[in-house]
């Protein structure tokens, strides 16, 4: 099993370095130069001139070799700094780590809501297969399967604003400054993302449950005379939260993603609606290092969910 | 001796008075000109007691301040520097320093009021300047403020030292040389008089740093907060969420500011701006969305205005090749596009004030009323396409065979809504094809630093109203903001005179056939200048916002909170 | 690599000769009876496409003629859906963004697996170096959230038609290429290319007439289960206001911008084009469900 860990670790080692180079030649092709316009309320629109813009790109270290650049770059990484923003001079790191919670929180809060819901509503369908429950279980997952939560997300807003005119406070409250306000942020997030996250774990549990209830081991538990609901507790139960982990791990992806179109749904100040403020006004500092975020926490989750499942499945072995 | 440059547009000044409670009540209608202003509105004019025994530099607002609390506000513009000079974010910033004069907060920036000039004295041939400084005033640091300060900020801007990048310079270039005869005095020495002097330092950039943090930073203040002598002291900076300044005790005016502390937010989403003064979450705004206003006007306990902005949204052309190199062609696209649809396209963002080269709030705009009938500008559209298509077909464009041009646009609602509108009435009403390229907003400069464009919507103002410092820079032969190519040399010998004319009635009439001249040959098309919506609640008093004459998001040492 | 036109669908061809009709019949009557709903759904998507190709003539107004007279108008009876904040009208609009909707989603599905299912057959049949150094870069690929890496691409390649469908479709290229691998993998040992092989077949005449056509079903599973994914991104992106650029309609760029960003979104412009992504991608995922448990049951677990 370390050997395993250590392993994996060690693939993941040029696999993160491939992502950087990736993430570092898309940004050098992007058209246009965030630099060339100074743009103030009060002076208006500057737009440097050739001269100019060549000395601030000096100064940033932007007419060295590429080579240099990406150097540069990972050094700064490897420090924990990662530059400033083209339009707003802000410290990255430090926006990353004052958004970075908000979005996690959102994320975890998702895929706690879709436990909440899918495992309990997969076990019931599958317990009472083809009941009228069970046929209206599959048509719920088929719908929030469907459904794209960026849009959910606007029909909430349309209808809490219209009907309740009632808004998400607007700035970053952390978890610690005040709990209650930071749940009114991300609460509405998490339930769009949760609910679509759910019905894919609820699909999952549900074939997963109704494999284990014919299952001979299940069957041999009945016959010793165990009460029905311990055996489901107890076997199907463990039976399907293998493949609900494996769900939610290759959900992750489209979870990640989804937390910055929902994000920028609700106007939620998180790392997704910066990341979008950032590839709408070019700013590549600032794009390069947050999909650099995105991409670790991407391989490292999965790594993590890698594990996980071999901890509870001791029949997978590891080579 | 004399006391003012333009002491005429006092009278002016009077008549507007009320303008604020007229554009409150206008309805706001999403189509067509339900919002109209009837006077054009100056900008300020020097106070005549400016070098009197009353010292103006006091202002008191009206009511009975009380001194306390914490204005929240909600603000959305980026801030790519610190540094005030180097297009750093005057709506923050401005708060911790002060000008030499500046506008008057508590009558709606009607004058000009002393700063940290005490008083001023003109020379006759209105070329001298001579400011006399404030005694015994100090930046937050302790540093004592003298004459050597105001040298250094402006020397910095004149002349910038390598590696300085100063926007503001242009707006100087009638300014010799500054000297300090002593430690509380400056004199400006110019070049030709200059009608607008006082605006440009009055503005919100106008800010005087000290000779020291400029010394200590090498002249680059970018990454650095330096010490002011304003109201408000720095405290904290969440970068790109919010500000906290707090109450500078030693503030030379011993009776301001009165409020405790001054919170800004920084919500980045235009209609969230809105929200936060509805919900609370803010006491005001300086803009807020259309929609967003629309519902503050209605509630009881949060007032809303409309205010006239320098900034406009324009349809800029590269008048060095192709179709649009003939005026023509560029007059027609003046004639054939309805600056009133446009109004009505982009109405669930922002106000369009339609008016001409000159917004409204100078007082040398052109009145709504005439506005109504001109050509181009007046609703009524049949008309003008007629001569737009004959002026097309003089041009060689008679049936049709107009080449495809390409409009640039920046993502977003200009994108979304202007550009559209555009390509359709260009289609319908002239039988000119284009095609729509959205590009960044980051790009959008490069394309037109390279002239690299044929058609671009995107905005453009300046902080002074006067047509002489934007005439120079946009539309002047070879001009350094003069990105579309425009040369037109009647326009440019107008545009010397009016630089150096004084006198307000021989200057109008000048400015009206500069205006006309645009109107003929038009250097890119205008779709409108936009209104600001300020919203806030009822308690932000002592900023007399419902009585300003245009839109500045500056200064509020006066507000106080009636709670 | 690239593959001569030798046709590929030996693999569906029945033993019994029938008409080519009568084979076509049997074909759908079995899914039918397989599957209803995926039928249906199948139903669903021929008609999008039908709709599509005839966009012209039963859109009642062209979609991007603004009337600024009715800007933000509810359903009434000369606009049955509204119309949006230029007077266009919303049911046009939708009418037309079908078209951009299919094209984007089809084309980023096609060209995106076609190049998976090339890259997988090469990656498992050629194995050795090139398997490995293929291995490591789908891995990169794979370590982006798809739609973050689809929005990366966009802003480097900048918005429109074209770019949005090569950033779809590389997304979908990482999964293609390894599930086509597992299935070559399993294939390449099996006992007829082994066969072939010992009479002398080259390697590309191997991956062409052999290998080729045992992943054909896996990888009809794949596009249409991807092309669900495929249009939730093309809306998703436009959105988020880096997708198909205006003036033209996608459901998605209809949902963004301005209307994402209101405070008081007027509802038919939010319903509407929403309700339009969710039947597409809901017909989709239908049908590449039943697709899968017609061709294969046991892909299940593979593409799964």
């Amino acid at each position: 099993m370390r050997q395993y860990i250590i392993n994996r670790l060690l693939i993941a080692i040029p696999t993160l370095v491939g992502v950087t180079i990736l993430i570092f030649l898309a940004m050098r092709v992007i058209p246009g130069d965030p630099l060339q316009t100074i743009y103030s309320e009060s002076t208006g629109v500057y737009i440097l001139s050739e001269e100019e813009l060549a000395e601030v790109r000096a100064s940033l270290g932007l007419d060295r070799p590429l080579y240099r650049q990406y150097l540069d770059w990972m050094a700064q990484v490897l420090r924990g700094e990662m530059g400033y923003s083209f339009w707003t001079k802000d410290p990255i790191s430090h926006m990353i780590l004052r958004r970075g919670p908000i979005s996690a929180q959102i994320a975890l809060f998702a895929i706690a809501l879709s436990w909440l819901i899918g495992i309990p509503i997969g076990l019931i369908a599958a317990y009472w297969r083809n009941s009228l429950l069970d046929q209206m279980s599959r048509l719920g997952i088929t719908v929030f399967l469907a459904v794209p939560s960026f849009w959910l997300g606007l029909l909430i807003i349309l209808f809490t604003v219209l009907t309740l005119r009632w808004r998400p406070p607007l700035t970053i409250i952390q978890f610690w400054e005040d709990p209650g306000a930071n749940f009114s942020l991300i609460a509405l997030p998490s339930m769009t993302l949760g609910l679509g996250l759910g019905a894919a774990t609820a699909r999952m549990a549900r074939s997963a449950a109704l494999e284990a209830l014919y299952d001979d081991y299940v069957r041999t538990a009945r016959a010793k005379g165990l009460g029905d609901m311990l055996v489901i507790w107890r076997h199907v139960f463990k039976n399907a939260m293998l493949p609900v982990i494996t769900t939610t791990g290759l959900a992750l992806g489209g979870l990640l993603g989804g937390t910055v179109s929902v994000e920028k749904a609700f106007a939620v100040p998180g790392l997704g609606s910066l990341m979008v403020q950032g590839m709408q006004e070019r700013d590549w500092m600032m794009i390069q290092n947050l999909v650099l975020v995105y991409g670790f926490i991407y391989v490292f989750v999965n790594l993590i969910v890698d594990i996980s499942y071999g901890i509870l499945d001791p029949r997978i072995r590891y080579g | 001796m004399r006391y003012v440059t333009r002491r005429q547009f006092l009278q002016v000044a009077g008549v507007t008075t009320g303008i604020g409670l007229l554009a409150a009540c206008a309805p706001g209608t999403t189509a067509g000109s339900g919002v109209s202003l009837v006077v054009p509105t100056p900008v300020p004019t020097p106070a005549p007691e400016l070098s009197g025994e009353m010292d103006m530099g006091m202002m008191r607002p009206t009511g009975s301040p009380r001194h306390g609390g914490t204005l929240r506000t909600a603000f959305g513009v980026t801030m790519n520097s610190f540094d005030i000079h180097q297009g750093g974010g005057t709506h923050v910033l401005s708060q911790m320093y002060n000008n030499l004069v500046r506008n008057n907060l508590v009558n709606g920036l009607r004058t000009i009021v002393p700063d940290l000039a005490r008083s001023l004295d003109v020379s006759d041939d209105g070329r001298t300047y001579t400011f006399s400084l404030r005694e015994g005033v100090t930046y937050h640091d302790g540093t004592p403020f003298t004459s050597a300060d105001v040298l250094a900020t402006f020397n910095r801007i004149m002349d910038p030292p390598a590696g300085i990048i100063s926007p503001l310079k242009a707006e100087f270039t009638f300014v010799e040389e500054i000297t300090a005869p002593d430690a509380g005095t400056v004199v400006f020495h110019l070049s030709a008089p200059r009608a607008y002097f006082l605006n440009v330092l009055a503005a919100t950039t106008g800010v005087i740093y000290s000779e020291k943090s400029l010394q200590e930073n090498d002249f680059d203040l970018r990454e650095v907060i330096a010490p002011g002598t304003g109201a408000f002291r720095f405290v904290e900076h969440q970068p790109a969420e919010r500000w906290l300044f707090e109450r500078n005790p030693d503030y030379w005016d011993a009776e301001l500011p009165y409020l405790d502390q001054l919170e800004m937010l920084h919500v980045p989403a235009w209609s969230d701006r809105g929200t936060a003064v509805l919900t609370d979450k803010a006491d005001m705004s300086w803009n807020v969305a259309f929609e967003t206003w629309e519902e503050g006007d209605a509630r009881e306990d949060i007032t809303a205005n409309q205010l006239p902005n320098f900034g406009a949204y324009w349809l800029f052309m590269n008048n060095a090749q192709g179709p649009l190199a003939d005026e023509r062609v560029r007059r027609a696209i003046n004639l054939g596009v309805s600056k009133h649809n446009l109004k009505a396209a982009f109405g669930t963002q922002e106000v369009i004030n339609i008016t001409r080269w000159v917004p409204q709030g100078d007082p040398y705009a052109t009145s709504p009323a005439e506005l109504a009938e001109m050509p181009g500008y007046r609703e009524d559209k049949s008309e003008d396409i007629e001569t737009a298509k004959a002026l097309l077909a003089a041009a060689g464009y008679g049936d049709g065979g107009f080449p495809e041009l390409e409009i640039l646009s920046a993502s977003g609602p200009q994108a979304e809504l202007l550009a559209p509108a555009v390509q359709d009435m260009l289609s319908r009403n002239l039988g000119i094809p284009t095609k729509i390229r959205i590009i960044e907003r980051a790009s959008l400069g490069s394309e037109q630093q390279q002239g690299t464009y044929e058609l671009m919507v995107h905005t453009r103002g300046h902080g002074v109203s006067d047509i002489s410092p934007r005439g120079n820079l946009w539309w002047r032969t070879g001009g350094s903001q003069n990105f579309g190519s425009y040369a037109n040399p009647t326009f440019d010998a107008l545009l010397t005179e009016i630089d150096d004319e004084t006198e307000f009635e021989t200057r109008k009439a000048q400015i009206d056939e500069a205006q006309n001249l645009l109107d003929e040959n038009p250097p890119e098309y205008l779709i409108g200048y936009t209104y600001h919506l300020p919203m806030w609640n009822n308690k932000v008093k002592g900023l007399a916002l419902d009585n300003r004459i245009f839109a500045e998001w500056g200064r509020m040492e006066t507000v106080w909170l009636d709670v | 690599m690239s593959l001569p036109s030798t046709p590929l669908q030996h693999h569906f061809q029945p033993v019994e000769e029938l008409s080519h009709w009568a084979r076509r019949r049997a074909l759908v009557a079995r899914f039918y009876r397989l599957s209803p709903v995926g039928t249906w759904s199948l139903g669903g998507w021929i008609l999008l496409i039908l709709v599509a190709i005839v966009a012209p003539w039963i859109a009642p107004y062209d979609p991007n003629m603004a009337d600024y007279a009715v800007v933000r108008q509810g359903p009434t009876m000369a606009h049955w859906l509204g119309t949006d904040n230029l007077g266009r009208d919303v049911l046009s609009r939708i009418v037309f963004g079908t078209r951009i909707t299919l094209m984007v989603s089809l084309a980023a599905v096609f060209v995106g697996d076609f190049l998976g299912f090339l890259w997988g057959i090469g990656s498992g049949f050629l194995g050795h170096r090139f398997d490995l150094f293929s291995q490591r870069l789908v891995d990169i690929l794979m370590s982006f959230p798809s739609l973050i890496l689809a929005l990366m691409l966009l802003v480097a390649l900048g918005a429109g038609l074209e770019t949005v469908i090569i950033a779809i479709a590389v997304t979908q290229v990482p999964s293609a290429t390894r599930i086509t691998r597992s299935v070559v993998l399993s294939v390449r040992e099996s006992m007829y290319v082994e066969a072939a092989r010992m009479i002398g077949v080259t390697n590309l005449g191997l991956m062409v007439r052999h290998v080729a056509p045992q992943v054909t079903a896996p990888i009809l599973v794949v596009v249409s289960l991807h092309l669900g994914g495929a249009i939730f991104a093309e809306s998703a992106l436009s959105f988020l206001g880096l997708g198909i650029p205006p003036p033209d309609a996608s459901w998605g760029n209809m949902l963004g911008g301005v209307t994402a960003t209101a405070f008081k979104p007027p509802w038919w412009l939010v319903v509407f084009p929403g309700l339009a992504i969710t039947l597409a991608i809901m017909a989709a995922n239908l049908f590449g469900d039943a697709l899968r448990d017609f061709l294969d049951p046991k892909l299940r677990q593979r593409i799964d």
